[in-house]
């Protein structure tokens, strides 16, 4: 038992080593690996910063799109806020805030004046509700749930609005998810052709391997563990730009804000997602490369 | 031991190189396989060291049957009970002497101290009066194929097998290789030798494969018998 394990510590060894000398043999491939993960990381990195950042922004302006449902004249006051609970057990209903006829016309006194509105009656306006939905993007189906609540009259709603948002919100996400999903792709081929460079120049070394019984995987380990060094370079790397751009971007913004408009997210917060997050992007990344490569050049 | 029973080899091409092997090789023993280009004998050779595998019939080495269901693990294992030399060497050039040598232990996972003790013992063993920090292209043809060996023997296999050995080397430089092939045999390690040089054949009184057109014609301790001696003995 105490035979086998120093053993595997060598071979654990023997694979970084040669992994490490065989991305500094093809250094400028390798470096050409490092800088596209760096790019892609980078980028994927300063779209999540940014939507961190306008998160808070967006949801305020898709708070603004209220759905409000206007009661039947008949219910009285009491009978329409009655409505509450239909309301709030509707589908994709977050909140509903009741608004009486009453608060309406006073709005209205105070907002045009006595004169204007001499001769309009209280009773011209309904009780309503100003509702909050779950999810914007539902607006559409919710509204005739609650068009059909017996005692709602009207619903209006900003559908236009809403939609406008989704699609912004989806544009944005599917952008991110084709400029990232394509940046990955060409990382991969990156690191894997780099490492298909290696076996490639090192084939006459892994026959011999091979003719003196070394196993498959003990021919493989370095390639993988080239990719996956590769991979994590270009993460760490990533991660320190990332964060010292980001650094230098929020302390430039909240200077010419005057720390009052916008409330910049600290990097430092999020710093633990954002390390995993990479690493773990470089790890796949460069390990997918590496097997990619040995897949189609070391067969057994 | 190697056991070779009725084996046939057909390449992709429909190339019939092997008709029928019928061969048995004991542990300790040193055999010649000789034979025209092109009758088979490195087939054979590549079929024992499971870089091809037979079409039909029975191969046996060193305990692993060699049949296409052997796996890659089985066959790591079965050429590490194997010590194979080539005609052209087949040494790493950016490594020196010792690390050619070493490289064979290293990526069979034996430990750096173990090494250090066995690398410079094969060396000596081998004969090899040089500096073992030289590159193999700072080496003559025989002081290279000796470096050859001492990474075939490093590993301790039971069974070397050369193809071709002296096929690049003067003639005092072959019968040396070949004395030294058969001093490593003398030390209990069974030897095969693939040649064609007649005249190096008969110096040693050895048992001689004699192969033609995929077929064993002939095998003895007599020495080595030709296609053309072989058509041409009936008529004497
Ligand atoms: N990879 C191959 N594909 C097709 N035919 C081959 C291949 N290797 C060898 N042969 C053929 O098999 C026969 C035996 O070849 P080989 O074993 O190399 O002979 P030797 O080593 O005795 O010169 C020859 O006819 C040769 O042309
Ligand atoms: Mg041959």
């Amino acid at each position: 038992m105490n035979k086998k394990k120093p053993r595997r510590r060598s071979n654990l060894l023997y694979y970084i080593k040669e992994g490490v000398s065989s991305i500094f043999r093809y250094g400028f491939m390798s470096f050409a690996s490092v800088v596209i993960i760096v790019a892609c990381l980078l980028i994927m990195g300063s779209f999540l910063l940014v939507a961190l950042n306008v998160n808070d922004l967006i949801e305020e302006a898709e708070s603004r799109n209220h759905v409000v449902a206007f009661i039947d004249y008949s219910l009285s006051e009491e009978d329409a806020r009655g409505l509450e609970g239909r309301i709030l057990a509707t589908q994709n209903v977050e909140g509903a805030t009741f608004v009486s006829r009453r608060q309406i016309y006073e709005e209205w006194l105070e907002r045009h004046g006595e004169e204007y509105v001499a001769g309009i009656d209280e009773e011209v306006f309904r009780h309503r509700f100003i509702i909050d939905l779950e999810d914007i993007a539902y607006m559409r189906e919710t509204l005739p749930h609650l068009r059909h609540i017996p005692g709602v009259a009207l619903v209006d709603a900003p559908i236009e609005m809403a939609e406008w948002f989704v699609l912004l919100r989806n544009v944005a996400a599917g952008v991110f998810v084709s400029i990232v999903g394509v940046l990955l792709v060409i990382s991969i081929f990156i690191i894997s052709n780099t490492i298909k460079l290696a076996t490639f120049d090192r084939r006459e070394e892994i026959a011999i391997m091979r003719m003196v019984g070394a196993t498959n995987w003990f021919i493989r380990w370095p390639f993988i563990f080239q990719g996956f060094i590769l991979g994590l370079t270009g993460a760490a790397l990533a991660f320190g730009i990332q964060w010292g751009i980001y650094g230098i971007l929020a302390d430039l913004i909240m200077r010419v804000s005057g720390g009052h408009l916008i409330q910049v997210v600290s990097f430092a917060s999020i710093a633990d997602m954002m390390i995993m997050l990479f690493l773990g992007t470089g790890f796949v990344v460069g390990t997918i490369g590496s097997v990619i490569a040995i897949r189609n050049y070391l067969k057994v | 031991m190697i056991v070779l029973q009725d084996v046939e080899k057909y390449y992709d091409n429909g190339t019939r190189a092997l008709k029928g092997i019928n061969l048995t090789l004991q542990d300790g023993e040193f055999a010649f396989l000789v034979g025209p280009s092109g009758s088979g004998k490195s087939t054979i050779l590549k079929i024992l060291t499971a870089e091809i595998a037979p079409s039909e019939g029975r191969v046996q080495v060193n305990g692993f049957l060699l049949d296409d269901k052997l796996r890659s693990k089985k066959k790591s294992m079965m050429r590490r009970t194997l010590g194979i030399v080539f005609q052209d060497f087949r040494l790493i050039e950016k490594k020196t002497v010792y690390e050619n040598v070493a490289f064979a232990m290293r990526v069979t996972g034996s430990p750096e101290k173990e090494i250090r003790k066995r690398v410079p013992y094969v060396l000596d063993l081998v004969g090899l009066n040089v500096d073992t920090d030289r590159r193999p292209n700072e080496l003559s043809g025989g002081e290279q194929q000796r470096v050859a060996i001492a990474r075939a023997l490093v590993n301790n296999p039971s069974t070397i097998i050369a193809d071709e050995p002296t096929g690049n080397l003067d003639p005092a430089r072959s019968l040396e290789t070949m004395m030294l092939l058969e001093k490593i045999n003398q030390l209990g390690t069974t030897v095969l030798v693939v040649t064609h040089e007649q005249d190096l054949v008969q110096r040693f009184a050895k048992r001689v494969i004699s192969l033609d057109n995929g077929r064993i014609i002939s095998d003895g301790m007599k020495g080595y018998v030709t296609h053309e001696q072989e058509k041409a003995a009936p008529a004497e």
